[in-house]
């Protein structure tokens, strides 16, 4: 146990001291590395327990590495720590770990952060990507209102996202269509405005691709 | 002309007697790229006099790892000498970067016994190409294929199978995708972590095509190489990447999940996708990098496999001089294509 506070400080100390201050184009991370960098032992039960650890970060890595883990039964051991959760982040672990584990009620909060607009946007797209993964396309409505974000790394994870989606979705918001033609028009790079523009024929309505048809000849 | 005809009458007459049967015997191996099937096919075939209902066609096939692990095997007889060949194919899923050996074990069964006289020796079996031959020889083992012509003369013997020869194989699958490509890019954003007054940047699920194959014993790194730069100069955002070879690369492990690299500042987690990896690509400071305005970064980014690259990209950090948290920061924000 003294072994495993020692690891914890020091992996702290170090991340507050050290790794504040960097510029990252690699491998994150992955749960389990996290774990076993705060001492964190990768079985079950010592995860169930440590869904409850005072560190927000061993809690949210917890649930996490019990998704990855496939283990269901856990379902109720994060529904129960869930409950009591005050962190947003590590509850978006939680609600994020259950719909992977195929908990109803993980994918019902998962739809209910996409939806959510008082959420952070990176939590929103998060929610939508990891539905998507399942073949639930429900947050394209409010993925939709992203499109027209100033914000071309947004609008780039909200395309990414969409075309991900086979075809036109009941579902979708009838602006759907006029802003993916927007963007296929005026994106602000050659990309985002190509990548718009597969977007649109692949869930664009019929009215809008055949303007962007019109419009684009050589592409079709 | 009369002599030619003669000569001619002369050669077709005897042709029965210079007819010659043989056992071709081959082995082959191979494994879909896009799917890492392995299919091995072992097969003996009678030809000519040997398939005139004297033997049977018989085969074994077994593929064997680079370590020796015995993986499936199979046989076949044709008994009754119904097809005049027997095969055997044997299909299953390959591991990226094993080698698999498949060897035909090629068998003629003598199916006609010898009907020996009164007061001879009796129980024998009637052989009349001499493939017994091959049998008090050696085991030959030839690589792909090979025919066994049997020499004659007619021969008798105990025996009721004639093991006459192997056949081998091998095939290497893939160790390294085909091709790696941008599957997601999700924006994280300094809130994840309210100590950053700059931050944060986006995490890149990328896959590992094909995304049918387990890749997750593929060894991918990357490089990285800065492009340019409009950010101050000297400045807190120089380097705004980091020069990466080979040499120094971190490994991308396919099929798990990620947390953000400021762990445990931060807890954002990702979650694991079958067939894709996350590259997390970020800038985050105690202090505020940039006064006002904006700037950007560009690198060009490739990922590698055993000596192959698997796609190019390139990645653009925009900073932008704004607030979160209650105070004045710099937002980092990331493309990549």
């Amino acid at each position: 146990m003294t072994i495993y506070l020692r690891l914890g400080l020091s992996a702290l100390l170090f991340a507050s001291v050290v790794g504040r201050n960097s510029a990252s184009c690699q491998a994150p991370p992955t749960p389990k590395d996290g774990l076993t960098r705060l001492g964190i032992p990768i079985d079950p039960t010592s995860l169930y327990a440590a869904l409850h650890d005072p560190r927000a970060a061993v809690r949210s890595a917890a649930a996490a590495e019990l998704a990855e883990m496939k283990d269901t039964g856990a379902i109720t051991w994060i529904e129960g720590a869930m409950a009591q959760e005050q962190n947003t982040e590590v509850l978006f672990t939680f609600a994020q770990s259950l719909d992977t584990l195929g908990s109803a009620a993980g994918t019902i909060w998962m739809e209910r952060y996409c939806s959510n607009a008082a959420e952070p946007v990176e939590n929103r797209i998060r929610a939508a990507i990891n539905l998507q993964h399942g073949g639930n396309y429900t947050c394209l409505p409010a993925m939709t209102e992203f499109l027209t974000s100033k914000d071309s790394a947004i609008q780039q994870s909200v395309l990414l996202y969409m075309l991900h989606i086979p075809n036109s979705q009941p579902n979708s918001p009838p602006t759907l269509g006029p802003n993916l033609l927007y963007l296929a028009n005026g994106g602000a790079t050659e990309y985002l405005r190509h990548l718009a523009g597969k977007v649109l024929m692949q869930i664009g309505d019929e009215a809008t691709r055949s303007s962007y048809q019109l419009q684009h000849p050589k592409q079709n | 002309m009369k002599i030619i005809a003669a000569l001619t009458l002369a050669v077709l007459s005897c042709f029965p007697l210079l007819a010659q049967g043989s056992i071709s015997g081959s082995t082959t191996i191979q494994i879909d790229p896009s799917t890492n099937i392995v299919t091995a096919a072992c097969e003996t075939i009678l030809n000519g006099e040997a398939d005139t209902g004297y033997y049977a066609a018989r085969v074994t096939c077994v593929v064997v790892d680079s370590s020796g692990n015995t993986l499936p095997s199979g046989a076949y007889s044709d008994d009754g000498d119904v097809n005049g060949y027997a095969d055997v194919i044997l299909t299953f899923t390959g591991v990226p970067g094993a080698t698999y050996t498949a060897t035909g074990g090629h068998t003629a069964g003598l199916t006609v016994p010898f009907d020996a006289p009164i007061g001879q020796p009796q129980g024998l079996n009637f052989d009349p190409l001499n493939f017994y031959n091959y049998v008090e020889s050696p085991t030959q083992t030839f690589q792909d294929g090979y025919d066994w012509l049997g020499p004659g003369p007619e021969v008798t013997t105990r025996l009721k199978t004639l093991h006459i020869g192997n056949t081998i194989a091998s095939a290497t699958a893939s160790a390294c995708p085909t091709s790696v490509t941008l599957n997601s890019l999700t924006p994280i954003s300094i809130t994840t972590d309210s100590n950053l007054r700059t931050g944060y940047g986006a995490m890149a699920s990328m896959l590992a095509n094909p995304t049918t194959i387990d890749w997750s014993s593929a060894v991918i790194t990357e490089t990285i190489t800065p492009s340019s730069n409009s950010c101050p100069n000297p400045g807190s955002l120089q380097p705004a990447f980091q020069t990466v070879t080979l040499a120094n690369s971190s490994t991308f492990p396919v099929g798990q999940g990620a947390l953000t690299f400021d762990y445990p500042q931060s807890q954002a987690s990702f979650p694991a996708i079958p067939g894709a990896f996350y590259d997390e690509h970020s800038l985050f400071k105690n202090f505020q990098a940039l006064g006002t305005g904006t700037c950007s970064a560009s690198a060009i980014q490739t990922y590698v496999c055993g000596g192959k690259t698997l796609g190019t990209f390139a990645i653009t950090k925009t900073f932008t001089a704004g607030t979160a948290n209650g105070g004045p920061a710099t937002i980092v924000t990331v493309n990549k294509q």
